[in-house]
């Protein structure tokens, strides 16, 4: 019973962390604009800017499947089997290593000021920080290192 | 052996030859020198782009050679990572066609086909894995 309970907190987390990186990937289209994306990188070859926008679009894709893998099938993600165990904990170092990244390789003085801008980046890193927190808990949960 | 081995492992092994092209192109392309001309913020995004990635063909490699039969069940999770490679490649596919410069695609044929055959493999091999539900 405590085991069916928990499962079902970690579903909605599961769901939750689904509807924020959805939230993330519609918000993340303002990022071009917002840092100039198009004038930035009219100053690059044009195959390294192709390259440049190939990648931004990949990774916009991952994270809209991220989301909707985890808005749709939650229970996927917990049925305790190794491939759920595999996702759920990659998609954890995903988000861990972008945390990380946001501290350790990015120039924060060079972001865009103002408050609108700072609420945003700890808006950001929190978000980074719970969905580490709740692919980790599922990666637990599957490979059943805590039974409750 | 199962028969949709084969076509996994080589799906695997394009995964983790395409990541290594990246390193190459890095060094070929010139980025570093590239990137000199724009803002630190973009510089970094771009570096970060690349190791995301890295980071996500190593991870498709990875699930590839370890959990072959449940990308090819047609079912639930591993199911949605088939559709999700299709779909991957697909675009990629219609990228390579619709976003790259024509000229540079024709200065450097060899590379071009070599990629443009491997997206087609990966699209394929994905499409016909994540239906594999529908007529099994």
């Amino acid at each position: 019973m405590v085991d069916v309970m928990n499962a079902g907190l970690l579903g909605n987390l599961i769901l939750a962390a689904g509807v924020g990186q959805l939230a993330l990937v519609v918000g993340s289209l303002a990022i071009p604009r917002v840092l100039g994306w198009r004038e930035e990188t009219a100053r690059l070859r044009p195959l390294t800017r192709q390259v440049f926008w190939t990648y931004a679009a990949y990774i916009w894709t991952t994270n809209a499947s991220f989301g909707l893998l985890s808005v749709f099938a939650p229970a996927a993600l917990l049925d305790r089997s190794t491939l759920a165990a595999a996702v759920s904990g990659f998609i954890a170092v995903y988000w861990g290593s972008r945390l990380a990244i946001q501290f350790l390789v990015f120039d924060r003085s060079e972001a865009p000021a103002g408050r609108f801008f700072r609420i945003a980046e700890v808006a950001l890193v929190l978000l980074f920080a719970a969905l580490t927190f709740v692919y980790g808990s599922a990666l637990v949960w599957n490979l059943r290192v805590v039974e409750l | 052996m199962a028969p949709y081995l084969p076509w996994l492992w080589t799906a695997g092994l394009l995964h983790l030859a395409i990541a290594s092209s990246n390193f190459v192109a890095a060094k070929k392309l010139e980025y570093r020198r590239n990137l000199a001309g724009v803002t630190p913020i973009v510089r970094e995004i771009f570096w970060v782009q690349n190791l995301y990635i890295e980071l996500v063909l190593a991870a498709f490699a990875l699930i590839i050679f370890l959990f072959p039969r449940e990308l090819t069940a047609g079912v639930g999770l591993g199911q949605f990572l088939s559709g999700f490679l299709a779909v991957f490649w697909g675009l990629r596919l219609v990228i390579q066609f619709a976003f790259y410069d024509a000229e540079i695609r024709r200065q450097h044929p060899g590379i071009d086909r070599l990629f443009l055959a491997a997206q087609i493999y990966l699209t394929a091999v994905f499409f016909v894995a994540a239906a594999a539900g529908w007529w099994m």
